[in-house]
C-alpha cells in the first residue's frame, strides 16, 4: 500500500518550474518534425558539452531569432550519436528552456556527458547561461525503460558497420537478458544440483532466441518498409530514386550524344553522389564545383535553399543557366546544362 | 533472356563446383555435393580470372567460356575415375529430439533472416557504401573494361584495388552476356552466402545431429550484423561463411580421420584468402596452427605440408599481381607501424557488449563455454571439440592486436569496422560451441 501511494503521489505530483514561467521543451527525434525554421540558412552556435544526471536540463538563453537545437549523450568518439540525438526548437528572447532530455533513446538516468548543438540565423548572438539539472524521478526512469524497449534498430547505410543495438536507460538489452539467464541458471542449479548443466544450456539458449526475435521483427519492418517504398514511391532509404535519377540521365546522354557527366548539388554527404557514380559509370560524376564547367547534367539532391528562376539555378556556391529535365520520387531535380 | 543468361552462368558454376566436390569429398551425391557447388566453383573462378588477368587474356564472355568448359570437362572426367567413400551414416543426422515447435521457431527466425536478404540482394538495388567503390563497383569497371581493375587513384570511383577477387569475379561472370546488371551481381553472391550456410547446415549436421545442425544455423543466421550483410554488398559476409566451413571442414577431419576434410578445409582456406586480404590472419595463420596440430596427432603431416603448400602456390599468384601493379597489401600505409592504444581498450569491449551488432553472442557464448569447461566431465560435453575455440579466440586476438596496437584504433572508436572483422569470429565461436555440446547425450543427461 505505501509503495502505491508514494507511486500515486510521484506520479500526480506537479510538474517542477511550471508555475515560474519556464518553457517547456518535449524534443522530438525526428527532425523534420520538430524544426519550424530553415536550417540551411543558419549557422551554428558553439556546442556546449554537460556531464551530469537528470531528466530534464533548464537552461537560460537569449536569442534575436528562434533557435533550433539538437541535444544527446556523446559517443567515444566525442561526437553524437545521430540516433540518440533529439531536435527542438527555442523561441526568441530572453527565457528558460526545461528540455525533456529522456526523448533522447541514449538517455540515462546516471551522469554522462550531453552535447547541445544550435543553430541561429546570422547575428543572432546567441547566449546560453549555466544549465541545471533536475534529477530523474523513479516514474520517470520507470516509464523510460519501457519507452526505450520499444524503440527498434534503425536501417541506415552505416548499419553494415554497426549496429546501434536495444538499449533501455543506457543499460544493452543483451545485459538484461544475460542477467535474467543468470538469475535463473542460479535457480535451476541451486533447485537441481545434479544434471544442471543441460537445463542452463537451453536457458542460454532460449535467452539468445529471445534477443533474435526481438531483432527479427525489425528485419520484418525493415524489409516490408522498404519493399513497400520501392513498388509504391520508387525509393529506397537513404538512397531515394538514385537508380531511376541514373537511368533518365543515361537516357537524356543518349538522345543529347554526349557522354553522360554529371555535377551533383548536395549539402549531404557524398554518399549520393558515390551511388549515382556507380550506377552511371563509366559515365563521369562530381560533386566538387571545380567540375561544373565539364558537366552535361546537374542533380539538385538534399540542397536545400536552392532555386531555379529565368532559367539560372542557384545551389549552393554554384550558379548558372539550366534547362530542367525530370523531378524525382525523392525530391531530387535533374537539369541539363546549356552545354548539352 | 537477361535472366536465362544469370541462371545458364549460375548453372555452369554450380555444375564446376559440384564436380570439384565429387573430387574433393569423394562421395557421389548427396545434398552436400549441391551445398559446396557453388562455393567450390568460386575458388575455380577466381583462379580462372587471375590467370587471365596474368597471361592479359580479356575477362569477355567467350574466353571465360571457354575457360570454364575446359575446367568443368576436366573435373567432370577427374570426377568419374575416382572410387567414391560410401554415404555416411544417416542415423544420427536423421532423428530429432526437439519439439516441433522449437524445430518450426527456428524455422520462422531463418525465413525472416532468408526473406530479409532475398529482398534486399535481389529486388532492391545495392546499397551499402562501399558496394559504390570497393565491391561492386570495381566489378562493374573491371567487366566494361574486360580486365582486372587495379586504379592507383578514385577517379573512376574504384577505391582500394589491393582487395583480392573472388567477390569481383563472381560479380562479373554472372554479368556476362549483356549490360551490366546490378541485380545479377548481387544475386551471385547471394547464392553464394545461402548455399555456404546451406553446407554449414549439412556439416553440422553430419557433426552432431539435426537439432545441432538447426539450433547453430538459427543462432549464426540470426547474428545482427550478419543478418545485415546477407543482403549482400561486402566481402565480409563470404570471409565468414568460408571460415565457417574451414572449421566445420577441420572438426570433420578430426572426427573422421580423413584427409579429404583436410583438403576441403585446405581449399575454403583458400576461397577465405581470395575473398579479402583479413583472410591471411583470419583464415590461413590459425588453419596452419590448428590443422598442423591436429595432422601431427594423427600422423598425416605430410598431407598437411601438401595442403599447405597448395593454399600458399595458389594465392602466391596474387601477391605477384599486386607487386606487378605496384600496388602493397594493404590500402592503409599504415597497418603495420605498431602504438599501444591502451584508452582504446575499453571501447574494445563497448563495441562487443554495448552495442547491437552482435547480439548477445558475447555475453552468452562465452558464458556457455564456461558452463561446459567447469562440467567438462558431464555426459553431453563434447571435450574433443575444446581445440576449436582456438580459431575463434586467434580471430579476437588477431582484433585486439590491430585495433588495439595499429592506427586502426580510429575505426574501432568511429565504429567503422571492428564489428564487422568481428563477424567471422561470432559465427565461428557459435559453431564450436554447438560442436562442444553432444546433443546426442543432452537427451540422456537432461532426464
Amino acid at each position: 500500500m505505501l509503495r502505491l501511494f508514494v507511486l500515486t503521489v510521484l506520479l500526480t505530483a506537479p510538474v517542477q518550474g511550471a508555475a515560474q514561467g519556464i518553457l517547456r521543451v518535449v524534443p522530438r527525434t525526428e527532425l523534420s518534425e520538430s524544426t519550424r525554421i530553415d536550417r540551411s540558412r543558419m549557422k551554428s552556435v558553439p556546442a556546449i558539452v554537460i556531464t551530469a544526471a537528470g531528466e530534464e536540463v533548464q537552461i537560460a538563453y537569449s536569442a534575436g531569432g528562434d533557435i533550433s537545437c539538437d541535444i544527446g549523450p556523446l559517443r567515444a568518439d566525442g561526437k553524437g550519436d545521430p540516433q540518440d540525438l533529439v531536435h527542438f526548437t527555442l523561441p526568441a528572447g530572453k527565457r528558460t528552456a526545461a528540455i525533456d532530455l529522456t526523448m533522447s533513446p541514449g538517455w540515462a538516468p546516471w551522469s554522462q556527458p550531453y552535447l547541445l548543438a544550435c543553430m541561429e540565423y546570422e547575428g543572432d548572438q546567441t547566449a546560453f547561461g549555466d544549465p541545471i539539472f533536475v534529477p530523474a524521478r523513479l516514474t520517470t526512469i520507470a516509464r523510460t525503460a519501457l519507452q526505450h524497449l520499444g524503440k527498434s534498430e534503425v536501417y541506415q547505410a552505416s548499419s553494415v558497420h554497426t549496429l546501434r543495438g536495444y538499449r533501455t536507460i543506457g543499460i544493452p538489452l543483451g545485459l538484461v537478458l544475460t542477467l535474467c539467464a543468470g538469475i535463473a541458471i542460479v535457480a535451476i542449479r541451486k533447485w537441481k544440483a545434479a544434471n544442471a548443466l543441460v537445463p542452463s544450456l537451453v536457458v542460454l539458449l532460449a535467452t539468445a532466441f529471445v534477443y533474435q526475435s526481438w531483432f527479427a521483427l525489425d528485419l520484418l519492418t525493415m524489409t516490408s518498409e522498404h519493399l513497400l517504398a520501392w513498388e509504391n514511391e520508387g525509393t529506397y532509404s537513404q538512397l531515394g530514386s538514385v537508380e531511376m535519377t541514373a537511368e533518365s540521365i543515361r537516357r537524356a546522354a543518349f538522345e543529347a550524344h554526349v557522354v553522360p557527366s554529371v555535377f551533383v548539388c548536395t549539402t549531404g554527404s557524398d554518399f549520393y553522389t558515390k551511388a549515382l557514380r556507380y550506377f552511371l559509370a563509366p559515365g563521369e560524376v562530381f560533386q566538387h564545383p571545380e567540375h561544373l564547367a565539364t558537366a552535361r547534367f546537374i542533380v539538385v539532391h538534399d540542397a536545400p535553399g536552392w532555386s531555379t528562376e529565368d532559367g539560372v539555378l542557384r545551389c549552393g556556391r554554384i550558379e548558372g543557366g539550366v534547362r530542367k529535365i525530370q523531378e524525382f520520387p525523392d525530391g531530387s531535380v535533374l537539369f541539363a546544362t546549356f552545354a548539352s | 533472356m537477361n535472366i536465362l543468361l544469370f541462371l545458364f552462368v549460375a548453372f555452369l558454376l554450380l555444375a564446376e563446383g559440384y564436380a570439384l566436390a565429387r573430387i574433393v569429398i569423394q562421395e557421389c551425391h548427396g545434398m552436400l555435393l549441391i551445398g559446396l557447388a557453388l562455393p567450390l566453383g568460386a575458388i575455380s573462378n577466381v583462379l580462372l580470372f587471375c590467370l587471365y588477368t596474368i597471361v592479359g587474356i580479356p575477362l569477355a564472355a567467350l574466353w571465360l567460356l571457354i575457360g570454364h568448359c575446359t575446367i568443368l570437362a576436366t573435373a567432370v572426367m577427374i570426377a568419374r575415375k575416382r572410387q567414391p567413400l560410401p554415404s555416411p551414416s544417416a542415423s544420427l543426422s536423421q532423428c530429432s529430439t526437439m519439439p516441433r515447435v522449437y524445430r518450426c521457431c527456428c524455422g520462422v527466425l531463418l525465413a525472416v533472416v532468408f526473406a530479409f536478404s532475398a529482398v534486399h540482394a535481389l529486388w532492391l538495388h545495392s546499397f551499402a557504401i562501399d558496394s559504390f567503390t570497393n565491391w561492386t563497383m570495381r566489378s562493374r569497371i573491371s567487366f566494361e573494361d574486360s580486365a582486372m581493375a587495379f586504379d592507383r587513384t578514385e577517379t573512376r570511383g574504384v577505391a582500394k584495388p589491393q582487395y583480392p577477387f573472388l567477390v569481383h569475379s563472381l560479380q562479373i561472370m554472372a554479368n556476362q552476356g549483356g549490360a551490366w546488371r546490378d541485380r545479377a551481381a548481387n544475386a551471385i553472391t547471394f547464392l553464394l552466402s545461402w548455399s555456404s550456410l546451406f553446407a554449414t547446415f549439412l556439416m553440422l549436421k553430419r557433426l552432431r545431429g539435426s537439432d545441432a545442425a538447426l539450433t547453430g544455423i538459427t543462432l549464426i543466421a540470426g547474428i545482427p550484423l550478419l543478418s545485415v550483410h546477407l543482403a549482400q554488398g561486402y566481402g565480409d559476409i563470404h570471409l565468414t561463411t568460408y571460415l565457417l566451413l574451414s572449421l566445420l571442414s577441420i572438426a570433420l577431419y578430426e572426427e573422421t580421420g580423413e584427409r579429404r576434410w583436410l583438403t576441403l578445409c585446405a581449399l575454403t582456406v583458400l576461397a577465405a584468402l581470395w575473398t579479402k586480404s583479413e583472410g591471411i590472419f583470419f583464415g590461413f595463420l590459425p588453419w596452419a596452427v590448428l590443422s598442423w596440430m591436429m595432422a601431427k596427432r594423427k600422423g598425416a603431416l605430410r598431407s598437411w605440408g601438401s595442403n599447405t603448400a597448395a593454399v600458399l602456390l595458389c594465392f602466391l599468384p596474387f601477391l605477384i599481381l599486386l607487386y606487378s601493379k605496384g600496388l602493397g597489401f594493404t590500402p592503409h600505409d599504415s597497418d603495420s607501424s605498431f602504438a599501444w592504444h591502451p584508452e582504446a581498450i575499453r571501447i574494445f569491449f563497448s563495441s562487443l557488449l554495448r552495442f547491437g551488432s552482435l547480439g548477445v553472442t558475447w555475453y552468452l557464448a562465452p558464458a556457455a563455454v564456461l558452463l561446459l569447461a567447469l562440467n567438462h566431465t558431464d555426459p553431453p560435453v563434447h571435450r574433443s571439440s575444446f581445440p576449436l575455440l582456438l580459431w575463434p579466440a586467434a580471430i579476437v586476438a588477431m582484433n585486439a592486436v590491430i585495433y588495439l596496437c595499429t592506427p586502426n584504433v580510429a575505426f574501432l572508436i568511429n565504429g567503422q569496422s571492428f564489428a564487422r572483422q568481428m563477424m567471422p569470429a561470432s559465427a565461428l565461436l557459435l559453431a564450436a560451441l554447438i560442436l562442444m555440446i553432444d546433443w546426442r547425450g543432452t537427451e540422456t543427461a537432461a532426464s
